[in-house]
């Protein structure tokens, strides 16, 4: 009994070493500032002056801004293409190097190269080959007889543009997760179906499919976060524009909070977003009972 | 027999037409990188530029603080991915290991932080960084990162867990301190773990862009993607150049990758598994 109280008070003296550090971290960078921005959301503050509290007023402001409902509009035609197309592609890419094909470290690579590229590097390659005159895209239409149109310029095309470039660029990544699962399935699961004379897409829908839920799933939910939360993309690539066609939350945030120094509404708009990823999160919680965990 | 051999083929013409996709955007810009200015304006264009110009390489020099640039990237990228590595693997040692009133409690809060948008965070910590004078200073981007880990500890831990206690109550009986049990016996063993903590913070802080666009204001404090961004503003539409700039920014991260390909990809697929 007194050697187990010495190690326990010696216990707790190792516990504050390792746990302190990053506790401290996580209440002054994190806990504290995800609180502090509900409060500024309910002030009217431009950091010269005092913060003076306004209430639902910013909330208001938003909800009456017509620029708001097109901005969700945005974000939401983002998010809904981007992510199924990006999983799709890439479930079907990796279901093809999983094949015992030589080179696979090689395309492995190649399809993860643009995700090691910053999104910034990517989207100025991507600005000069989206130029309308100069541009590889357009010149290899011109090939075909199709004259391309002004990507970035056009309202019509610019978030088809973004939804392009950030494919390209984030498909490697997921084809890597997807395919590290799909060498986790058993082998003899497939071997045993192929000997019942079941067919490739039937093996592939039947087996590989439900065995791959878990990882789709994450998948699923992390994307929808990111596709959620863009920024770089609509900032580096079409400046938010042509005419707002591609403001998005954060672009829309980032505006309100950095060029307007309106710390409140900024807030608020954060907050709303903050409130759209919980919600998703909860459902995430309830669809995780479909999802085939066991292996 | 012959069915499947077409398939495989069929697979491989499939692959090499992806690949073409996925390396002509990278061809394109160091192609558009070394060709003389007006060069990059000819209709039909030049798949090979017909005089190799370096100078535009050498131009970026001298005309941005590249050099800075890449100084400024590469130091907080190695001191924010040591720092938490070390101390996301204590936190997550304690957590799985030892025994403290309030843990379920506490670990929460490293699981919200997981949950929490930058968004959220970002406004009070300009306006906290901005009273400590922690704007325009590289502080701001390496101290939060490197306490503020929640995935690194979540994933940390896990690998913790399935550690035999055993080992630990043996060192123990021996007179190892926690310190020397920690550093000697644990974390050799979720090595595998901590590459994938190391990768994602290394691809995370290279790339990182609204953080320091926010605070950084002089030049020469500017990390690359920063820089890269700024670039059109630089050169205005001297495309050569910016292509030449954006080529020089891209190969840091592709050696490093080169070098630990193995740690990457692993790390990544682990993400997928245990996040």
């Amino acid at each position: 009994m007194q050697i187990n109280k010495v190690s326990h008070s010696k216990d707790l003296k190792w516990v504050i070493i390792f746990v302190a550090p990053t506790l401290i971290g996580q209440l002054i960078f994190m806990l504290i500032p995800t609180i502090s921005s509900f409060l500024i959301g309910f002030a009217d503050w431009n950091l010269f002056s005092a913060p003076s509290f306004v209430g639902l007023k910013n909330y208001k402001y938003i909800f009456d801004d017509p620029l708001f409902y097109n901005v969700i509009k945005n974000t939401l035609v983002f998010t809904l293409f981007y992510v199924p197309l990006k999983i799709v592609i890439a479930l079907a890419i990796a279901n093809l190097i999983n094949k015992k094909i030589k080179g696979v470290v090689f395309f492995r690579s190649v399809f993860f190269l643009p995700a090691l590229t910053s999104m910034v590097a990517i989207s100025v390659v991507w600005l000069w080959l989206y130029n309308t005159e100069f541009g590889l895209i357009n010149i290899l239409l011109s090939y075909i007889g199709i004259q391309g149109p002004d990507w970035l310029g056009d309202g019509n095309w610019a978030m088809v543009s973004i939804i392009v470039m950030s494919i390209w660029q984030g498909m490697g990544y997921a084809m890597i997760i997807i395919l590290a699962s799909l060498q986790n399935i058993p082998t003899t699961l497939v071997e045993a179906a192929n000997i019942d004379g079941a067919s490739k897409s039937r093996i592939f829908f039947s087996i590989k499919i439900p065995l791959l839920t878990p990882t789709l799933f994450f998948l699923l939910i992390t994307n929808i976060f990111y596709g959620l939360q863009i920024f770089t993309e609509p900032f580096v690539l079409t400046k938010q524009g042509p005419a707002d066609a591609t403001n998005v939350l954060t672009t829309y945030m980032y505006d309100y909070a950095f060029r307007f120094q309106k710390m409140g509404i900024g807030s608020a708009i954060a907050c709303i977003l903050f409130v759209i990823m919980a919600i998703i999160t909860f459902f995430q919680f309830k669809f995780d009972k479909w999802v085939n965990y066991e292996v | 027999m012959s069915i499947k051999k077409e398939n495989n083929l069929l697979a491989v013409i499939t692959l090499i037409l992806l690949t073409i996709v996925m390396l002509l955007p990278f061809y394109w810009m160091i192609n558009t990188s070394l060709k003389v200015e007006l060069e990059v304006f000819t209709i039909p264009p030049t798949w090979v530029p017909s005089k190799i110009m370096w100078s535009n390489y050498s131009g970026v020099f001298d005309r941005i603080p590249f050099v800075q640039g890449l100084f400024n990237s590469f130091y907080i990228t190695a001191l924010c991915t040591v720092g938490t590595v070390f101390f996301s693997s204590l936190t997550a040692y304690a957590f799985a290991k030892m025994q403290f009133r309030f843990k379920g409690p506490l670990f929460s809060i490293y699981l919200l932080s997981m949950m929490i948008p930058f968004q959220i965070t970002l406004i009070p910590q300009f306006i906290l960084f901005s009273n400590i004078g922690w704007i325009d200073s590289h502080l701001a981007l390496i101290i939060p990162f490197i306490f503020t880990n929640g995935f690194g500890v979540f994933m940390l831990k896990q690998f913790f867990q399935a550690l035999p206690d055993a080992l630990i109550e043996s060192a123990l009986i021996d007179g190892c301190s926690q310190w020397k049990i920690f550093k000697s016996i644990m974390l050799p063993q979720v090595q595998p773990a901590l590459a994938s903590v190391a990768v994602f913070a290394i691809i995370a802080r290279w790339n990182d862009f609204l953080g320091p666009y926010v605070i950084l204001i002089s030049p020469e404090k500017f990390t690359i993607p920063i820089l890269i961004n700024a670039l059109q503003g630089f050169f205005s539409s001297n495309w050569a150049q910016i292509m030449a700039a954006t080529t020089m920014s891209i190969i840091p991260l592709l050696i490093v990758y080169i070098f630990a390909q193995k740690y990457f990809i692993e790390g990544i697929s682990l993400s997928g598994i245990k996040g």
